[in-house]
């Protein structure tokens, strides 16, 4: 049995809070939690990867820590209009809070319980500028944007 | 009364103080040191996320990140990763940052563009970036990011704490 810790949680939450959403606003997004999942064949894309982890005490003298999540959603799009338009959308859907669920793996199936809410406390986009010229770029490369989400459950980790 | 920072061209926290008056030189003080922090975080980050190898010779990216401040009466501001330093002399600061999925086949970067020209890495000299993978995304900016803004936000809560009512 497997059990997943908090990082993949909230990468795995916030997959399928996405893909909840998404499939009803958007045809054919496919959404990953890897960045290796990204191919040539399987664009409009969007990745969802943890980034830096802050641990904050939730008191003097207590050993108990509470984390701050920084989610890194990488957009590869197909064309710069699509790319704009589903940046926006995702930073509508993702500027609020979701559920956050723990997830426990029994022979490659998974469970998942709620325990809580991944609440959104800074977001940023921003286009993916590689100082080349788009023409030069492959077509994966071309239409890129990132949004960066600083999020956090507010529950306490002993 | 206001402070500003900027990563790599962007401002990420600006925050004027207005009505409250606050111990100024020493916030000015710790909020330089803070800058200073920030930026050994960068170093520190792309040094030990970087995949190159350590006999690598020529220009290193984690050696471009300066750091430029402006100290005036009444703000402060902080400069990490000045771009053009960084254009010139670590041209692939970006493809490091947001990564690349489909490598230039042959050739490297000259001045931030793709030249697209044949394969001119030079294997004794050990000089020019020769891409043979795609790029993971190290997101170095981005993640410094958060940690810059939990250490200044801490800052502010620290020096608010011994007002000075007028």
């Amino acid at each position: 049995m497997g059990v997943y810790r908090e990082k993949r949680n909230y990468e795995m939450s916030t997959v399928d809070f996405i893909k909840t959403n998404i499939i009803d606003d958007w045809s054919n997004v496919n959404v990953y939690r890897s960045w290796g999942e990204v191919s040539g064949n399987n664009l409009p894309a969007v990745c969802v990867r943890s980034g830096i982890n802050i641990h904050n005490r939730v008191g003097v003298g207590s050993f108990a820590t509470m984390r701050q999540v920084t989610l890194l959603i990488d957009i590869f799009a197909t064309s710069e209009g699509q790319g704009l338009d589903l940046t926006d959308y995702l930073t509508h859907l993702l500027k609020k809070s979701w559920t956050y669920n723990e997830y426990t793996v029994v022979s490659g199936v998974s469970t998942l319980s709620a325990n809580g809410k991944i609440v959104c406390q800074t977001i940023e986009d921003s286009p993916v500028n590689l100082n080349i010229n788009k023409s030069e770029l492959d077509k994966i490369d071309r239409y890129r944007y990132l949004i960066s989400i600083q999020c956090a459950t507010n529950n306490a980790e002993i | 009364m206001g402070f500003q920072v900027k990563m790599a061209g962007d401002t990420f926290l600006d925050k004027e103080i207005n009505g409250v008056m606050l111990d100024w030189k020493t916030f000015k003080r710790e909020f330089i040191k803070s800058g200073k922090k920030i930026r050994k975080h960068m170093i520190e980050y792309i040094k030990s996320n970087s995949r190159g190898t350590s006999n690598a010779t020529g220009k290193h990216l984690h050696q471009e990140i300066d750091i430029s401040i402006m100290n005036t009466g009444n703000r402060v501001e902080i400069g990490i990763g000045d771009i053009d330093n960084l254009t010139q002399n670590a041209p692939w600061w970006a493809a490091i940052n947001f990564g690349m999925k489909v490598h230039p086949v042959k050739g490297w970067f000259i001045h931030g563009r793709w030249t697209g020209n044949k394969f001119t890495y030079d294997k004794n000299a050990k000089t020019g970036m020769r891409v043979i993978n795609e790029i993971h995304p190290m997101n170095y900016i981005e993640n410094t990011e958060h940690y810059g803004t939990a250490k200044m936000l801490e800052l502010i809560k620290k020096s608010t704490t011994n007002v000075k009512r007028v």
